[in-house]
């Protein structure tokens, strides 16, 4: 199941940090006093490394999978 | 301005205090107490990623190019999600087989083939030394800007970039090449790696920091005054900042850094190699990624507030780290900065040249040596030193070839436009790697040819054009092609434009890389050693831990292969690695396959596989497997699996059938226990009317003379208690036909007001007779069930005849409710009495559950209403349940599908209230 999940975060990551999704951020503004662009490349990167706390440390149940 | 002999002196230093730390990681190895096992020095030993190209060249590449630095940190991010898979697959592989480098695991993969480690080693080798020497361009570059010397010194002696170079080779060598090891870990090595990682990191958050909030007041403040001058703005977006083509370019960057987080020598010698233990990934995969956001987070205000300090490029961008806290007189700080940047870089350095000189001993130099002077060698004595020799010679060697390139080359680029050259060597070995380990098919030639093919279009479309710069080159070579063939250009070979050279030479390399791996792979055969790496490779995490099976054959003497481990590991090591397999084995004169497979693989972590197949070749009489032999060995184990899995499967299914059959069991001895309890009660209920319709025929019996007012009394009382009796043995044979599901339901659509006020017409006799007030509510519009109209009255006669006896003695209350809800409708009937217990309310439908009186006396009642309500419920695929609170009285509700009505509406509900009495 873990596998799974860091399968499909690692497609979230990668969609959210390319195009077209990128394009949508890749503006002349200022959020937070900060380029919307940088801001959207660090919050995606911090959510990432933020799921992957969730997913790697969380009080694990079931033994990991053995056979990836 | 500092000093230049003071900067030098603290770079010495602080070189000195690596030595120490590493020292100190070594002796403690020796103790058996290691220092580096524990995830957090895992993790940032692999930080030994972020190299001066980070320390300094992101900010000036941020400088020219807003955020294009990043992918080369978001690539790496992305692969640490899939390492769980992947780099945990390589590591296991590589302690399984004691591959100890990159090479070698390509080699061994593919048959444990000389060629391909030699090839991959002159791959990783081509695309270090670039990456090392601009390493050495920014210890020297820093160098001078800190000491504010403005050129570089034409004298080699005056040189620092040589000293520390010199410094370096000797900290390679003391800690990279200190015994001959078959596992190839270097402790000490590996904590002086993970102390610099938590220098470079605050050495550069310091820098951002002092940048950020004490020149400017805040990123707000820093970034609102950049852009306030319109000639930033443009490294806002993606558009401007990466020009034409950026989204491809962020897209194949990402991808490079991808790949190299895996594939650099570096970081195969650190996540691989080094790795302690494998659990410890579990944390490295998002420490690590922590880390570079951390030590990113500042690039762009610093690239911002260099722009805005140095406008007109008088200062390179690439050494704003240092320059803009000079330019504030805060030399301190600057001095930090300098001390993290030479930290990043020493740290690659020292891991990268120990990492290829591994390579160039175990995988290029010996099978050569083997091969030309095989009988002498072999003959010789002790070859651990010889070995040693080769492996500082290696360093030595990749360090001069360094130096030189720095001072042939380098100085005319940019540190990332190096870097990125030597990401795009390494990401060569992706296909053969990736595919050597998912899949099977993959042979030795497509892996020869698609590196072959990967290295040549690489070498062309990215090393060589940059001998243009370096003016080896005429630059119509570039613009024109090679004797002016248009669709030769090295930017855009066949004619490929829009994009830029990173991305070109990519795509193309890849394409004909992977292309020919899988094509040959498809069109040539495995040879027998191939086969059986593959399948090791691909199924490492099913194969290990099971015994390997017998894949050699052969005649072999323990004596001679003690004497070849013990003449390169050393006598104390090789008899300590051989010792517990024969124990095992028990064999003492002729050696088993298994002690002729273990003392290969102890070999290979010495000297890596190829050779230490032809050197194992070499003391043993083989006979050689065919293939069909092997395969049949192989299908065997197969089998031998694929029984075992079977064998698993069917304990699990015969557990869950002796789970289902204690269940069952208790199900049975409940029920007994109910049966005997029912039992008691029918006989208790039945006997008490018995008892009177007895006593009063005796009565009638014995007094003929009986007055008539009297017999007729007593008549009726009889005939009462033998209705009730009828009642009992009724409900007990409706229970019985409900349980046993022989009722037959007359189905048909029954309106849900009509039952009722059935109900409701027949227990009006006793709520007048206990002055009980009755109040029902429901809506006007008819509503349907698909029902039995007699069952259904017969739930709710058995609910409201609960309620009767239940209720308040005094000021007995009822109310009954029907509520309409979209697909169902529902029939509250509450009460006032004593409520139910939270304990009782899960059984109060079992069968003569009655629920004790606080004065401990059964209620009145047979304690099969509610459970023929239940079932009659269930039959109808409803639900019934109750809510109580103990002292606020009950309320029975059920639902039931509702029939959609016939005209589709629905109308508001309308009370229609009725009082009694």
């Amino acid at each position: 199941m873990t596998r799974a999940r860091l399968v499909a975060l690692f497609v979230l990551g990668l969609l959210l940090m390319n195009f077209p999704l990128l394009s949508l951020f890749s503006r002349e503004r200022l959020l937070l006093g900060m380029p919307v662009l940088y801001v959207h490349l660090y919050g995606v990167w911090a959510l990432v490394i933020g799921l992957l706390i969730w997913l790697m440390e969380r009080r694990r149940t079931t033994p990991p999978e053995e056979n990836p | 301005m500092l000093q230049g002999g003071f900067i030098f002196l603290v770079a010495l230093l602080y070189i000195g205090l690596l030595f120490a730390i590493a020292t100190y990681g070594d002796r403690r190895a020796e103790q058996g107490r290691s220092i580096i096992s524990s995830p957090y020095i895992y993790a940032l030993s692999l930080a030994v990623y972020c190299t001066a190209w980070t320390f300094y060249g992101s900010v000036g590449r941020a400088a020219s190019s807003g955020v294009g630095y990043l992918p080369i940190y978001l690539g790496p991010t992305l692969t640490a999600v899939l390492w769980w898979m992947v780099l945990r697959k390589m590591i296991r592989i590589s302690k399984v087989y004691r591959i100890t480098s990159i090479a070698d695991f390509v080699a061994s993969r593919y048959g444990k083939s000389s060629g391909l480690a030699a090839l991959v080693t002159v791959i990783a080798v081509t695309g270090g030394v670039p990456y090392i020497a601009l390493q050495l361009k920014a210890i020297s570059v820093s160098f001078q800007v800190l000491s504010g010397r403005p050129t570089p010194t034409e004298s080699l002696l005056d040189d620092t970039a040589l000293y520390v170079t010199l410094a370096l080779a000797l900290f390679s060598i003391l800690f990279g090449t200190r015994h001959l090891d078959a596992t190839e870990r270097h402790e000490g090595l590996v904590a002086a790696i993970a102390f610099e990682s938590l220098v470079k990191l605050p050495a550069f958050v310091a820098v951002g920091l002092f940048v950020t909030f004490g020149l400017y007041g805040g990123p707000a403040d820093l970034f609102g005054r950049a852009l306030s001058r319109p000639e930033f703005r443009r490294l806002l977006t993606m558009e401007e900042a990466l020009g034409p083509g950026a989204y491809g370019q962020w897209f194949w960057m990402t991808l490079l850094a991808m790949l190299a987080i895996l594939f650099l020598p570096r970081q195969f010698q650190v996540a691989v190699v080094e790795n302690v233990d494998e659990r410890h990934l579990r944390k490295a995969i998002w420490l690590f990624p922590l880390y570079l956001w951390l030590i990113n987070l500042f690039v762009l205000p610093i690239a911002l507030a260099g722009l805005m300090a140095f406008p007109g490029g008088q200062v390179d961008a690439d050494m704003f780290v240092l320059a803009i806290p000079l330019a504030h007189g805060q030399e301190l700080l600057a001095l930090l900065a300098f001390i993290g940047g030479f930290s990043a870089a020493t740290s690659m350095v020292i891991v990268a040249t120990v990492a290829l000189s591994t390579m160039i001993s175990n995988d290029l130099i010996m099978p050569i040596l083997l091969r030309i002077r095989f009988l002498r060698l072999a003959q010789r004595g002790r070859l651990t030193g010889l070995l040693l020799g080769i492996r500082r010679g290696g360093i030595v060697l990749v360090l001069v070839l360094s130096y030189l390139y720095f001072h042939a080359i380098a100085h005319a680029y940019a540190l990332v436009s190096i870097g990125l050259i030597s990401f795009a060597a390494v990401a060569q070995f992706a296909p053969a790697i990736l595919g050597g380990m998912y899949w099977r098919r993959g042979t030795r030639a497509g892996a020869l040819c698609g590196l072959i093919a990967g290295f040549l279009i690489w070498g062309y479309t990215l090393p060589l054009p940059s001998l243009v710069d370096a003016g080896l080159l005429p630059v119509s070579f570039i613009e024109n092609g090679p004797w002016g063939v248009g669709w030769l250009r090295p930017y855009q070979l066949f004619g490929l434009e829009g994009f830029d050279p990173i991305s070109h030479a990519l795509f193309w390399s890849l394409l004909f890389n992977a292309g020919l791996y899988v094509g040959v792979s498809l069109f040539t055969q495995q040879r027998v050693e191939e086969l059986l790496q593959a399948r090791a490779f691909v199924d490492v995490f099913r194969l290990s831990g099971r015994p390997g099976e017998a894949t050699w054959r052969g005649t072999a003497y323990v004596s001679d292969l003690q004497q070849l481990l013990r003449r390169f590991l050393g006598k104390k090591q090789a008899d300590e690695a051989l010792r517990p397999v024969l124990a095992q084995g028990g064999g003492t004169v002729t050696a088993t396959a298994e002690v002729v497979q273990h003392a290969e693989r102890l070999l290979a972590g010495a000297i890596g596989s190829a050779s230490a197949r032809v050197l194992i070749a070499s003391v043993v009489k083989e006979e050689p497997l065919s293939l069909r032999e092997v395969m049949d060995i192989l299908d065997e184990t197969q089998q031998v699996i694929a029984y075992s899995h079977e064998l698993e499967r069917k304990s699990a299914e015969l557990e869950r059938a002796t789970r289902e059959l204690q269940a069952a069991n208790e199900r049975l001895k409940e029920l007994d226990r109910l049966k005997d309890e029912f039992i008691s009660t029918i006989t208790h209920e039945r006997r008490t009317p018995l008892t009177s319709i007895r006593a009063f025929s005796e009565i009638m019996h014995a007094n003929p003379n009986l007055p008539e007012v009297q017999r007729q009394e007593f008549l009726g009382i009889i005939i009462k208690e033998a209705e009730r009796l009828t009642r009992l043995i009724n409900q007990v044979l409706t229970l019985q036909k409900l349980e046993s599901g022989t009722v037959e339901l007359n189905l048909e659509p029954v309106r849900m007001q009509e039952v009722i006020e059935e109900a409701v017409e027949a227990i009006q006799p006793h709520v007048q007779f206990n002055e009980i007030a009755l109040t029902v509510s429901m809506p006007e519009t008819p509503c349907y069930v698909l029902g039995d109209r007699d069952q259904l009255v017969q739930v709710l006669l058995n609910l409201l005849s609960n309620a009767v006896k239940f209720c308040n003695p005094e000021d007995g209350r009822i109310a009954v409710r029907l509520l309409v809800e979209p697909d169902r409708v529902r029939v509250d009937v509450e009460d006032n009495g004593p409520g139910i217990a939270p304990e009782d309310q899960a059984t109060i439908f079992d069968k003569f559950r009655q629920v004790h009186t606080s004065t401990g006396r059964r209620p009145p009642g047979t304690g099969l209403g509610l459970a023929i309500a239940q079932r009659i419920v269930q039959h109808h695929h409803g639900r019934i349940w109750v809510e109580s609170e103990p002292g606020h009285g009950a309320t029975f509700s059920f639902t039931l599908p509702r029939l959609p009505a016939s005209d589709g509406t629905t109308q508001p509900v309308r009370d229609t209230v009725r009082l009694n009495p």
